[in-house]
């Protein structure tokens, strides 16, 4: 036999395989009897829905803080860059300040993710719970693609203002220019942030699909702008974001120490939350 | 007035076998497949008022497959990080005892599996293209409505996923593993 022939034997033999064992359809219930499945797929949607709200959000606030650092609300006008060094290092403690936002900002999104899904499997245990499911995410619908969209213009737009303001200064030469780094690599996080809830978000406007697989890509971009940001906070040649006048001071290390783990152990926690939350549900569907 | 879980159920009782094997289909296991042609059906459920005309359902419902197909190979790393201790042994299982209870050789047991395992190794629109042409008996016109491409670009599918079975097969007879380039 040769192996064109074994390939089509052995197809023959799957397509057999295919259609034995047909187990019975199941349809979904709009009545409270709903099989757990739908209700476990809508789950899985609302935490999608509102995973890209969390984030689209946080990348709006995000940009509004970064903007608002650069305005000078007493001259009115953006503020010009520092002309002296410790100038300079105020002003950077303040962008510094503005990343440990940030940080915090993505830790209470993983928080409130893992809330969501807890508070939702408890919301639609009793009662009418594929209505009730139906409604919450009908509530969520606008939102989730409204944030999104608002967290990309504001990130990019922040950007652009950013490189219009500050593109021709002086501090473009080097070294200077490390100082402004910091900035430009958090806006570029915050656009992969919202571009990660803008792909998602554009999807399920144009293609009306409900169902799209962002929670790991969110999650994989949210550690990358976390990590981003750190190691930002780390780099020697932009040191003045973590120190305390111009040198290191140990109360700065160890509150550079603390949010780093304290970060870590949120999105530990709210990471091992998620698996095991997708664990079930796919053994559940499996059943 | 009709509820959508009994239109639902109208528009894909004729289609359930074919749609079902199809899914099994495009999967590594037959449970991989139930899991996809649920998920499918409960998309379908979900998108069933947008659908107007009754009678493009069954290209509509083979869509959402091949969508949802898609969407679980690209987030196949993710699904990597959870430890699925019953995933493990599906297969094996379905190859022996499963197929046994079935009154199923362990001959066309060992075939199917072999094409599996062949199929897992084409890219997805190759191993759409071939499971519903070689398995499912489709017209390469109306998979190419499907995959919303071109006859002859069907054809070419067909062709090159035929060739990399061949060399899959090959490769397995000889006990050597196939080179990274084949696999996609």
């Amino acid at each position: 036999m040769t192996v064109d022939e074994l390939v089509t034997t052995d197809l023959a033999a799957l397509a057999r395989d295919n259609r034995s064992e047909l187990p019975q359809l199941v349809i979904p219930e709009p009545a409270s009897s709903a099989p757990d499945l739908a209700l476990l797929a809508l789950s899985r949607i609302h935490v999608a829905r509102f995973v890209r709200t969390a984030v689209g959000a946080t990348a709006f606030a995000c940009s509004v803080a970064q903007l608002l650092v650069i305005w000078d609300p007493v001259s009115s006008r953006p503020r010009a860059y520092p002309e002296t060094w410790s100038s300079r290092l105020l002003f950077a403690g303040s962008i510094g300040a503005l990343l440990r936002f940030a940080m915090v900002v993505l830790a209470a999104y993983a928080v409130a993710k893992a809330v969501a899904e807890r508070r939702f499997d408890r919301a639609t245990r009793d009662g009418d719970r594929l209505a009730v499911a139906r409604a919450r995410l009908d509530r969520l619908e606008r939102r989730a693609v409204a944030w999104p969209i608002l967290g990309i213009t504001a990130a990019t737009t922040t950007l652009g203002v950013q490189l219009f303001v500050f593109g021709d200064a002086p501090y473009w030469n080097a070294p200077i220019y490390a100082v402004w780094s910091p900035i430009i690599v958090a806006s570029v996080a915050h656009v992969a942030l919202a571009l990660a809830l803008a792909c998602p978000a554009t999807a399920y406007v144009v293609r009306n699909e409900p169902t799209w697989p962002c929670d790991g890509k969110t999650i994989a971009l949210a550690v990358i702008a976390l990590i981003a940001t750190i190691t930002i906070g780390l780099r020697d040649d932009v040191g003045p974001l973590f120190v305390h006048g111009d040198r290191w001071h140990p109360s700065e290390s160890l509150r550079l120490a603390l949010t780093l783990a304290g970060t870590a152990a949120v999105f530990a926690i709210a990471s091992a939350v998620v698996l095991r939350h997708r664990r079930r549900e796919l053994a559940a569907l499996r059943t | 007035m009709e509820s959508r879980s009994d239109r639902l159920r109208r528009l894909l009782a004729p289609l359930h076998d074919g749609a079902r094997s199809f899914a099994r289909g495009l999967c590594k296991s037959r449970s991989d497949g139930d899991d996809l042609f649920q998920e499918a059906v409960l998309r379908a459920f979900d998108n069933l008022d947008a659908l107007r005309d009754d009678g493009a359902f069954r290209i509509w419902l083979y869509r959402i497959v091949v969508s949802v197909h898609r969407n679980r190979c690209r987030s196949a790393f993710w699904r990597r990080l959870v430890p699925f201790g019953e995933r493990a042994g599906d297969d094996d299982v379905a190859a022996t005892g499963g197929y046994r209870a079935s009154g199923w050789t362990p001959e066309a047991a060992e075939a199917a599996r072999r094409a599996r395992a062949a199929l897992a190794r084409l890219p997805a629109v190759q191993r759409e293209a071939i499971v519903l042409f070689e398995i499912e008996g489709w017209r390469v016109e109306d998979i190419a409505v499907l995959q919303g491409v071109s006859a002859s670009a069907i054809k070419s599918r067909l062709a090159r996923g035929r060739e990399r079975m061949r060399a899959h097969y090959e490769h397995d007879a000889a006990g050597t593993p196939v080179p990274a380039e084949e696999i996609t």
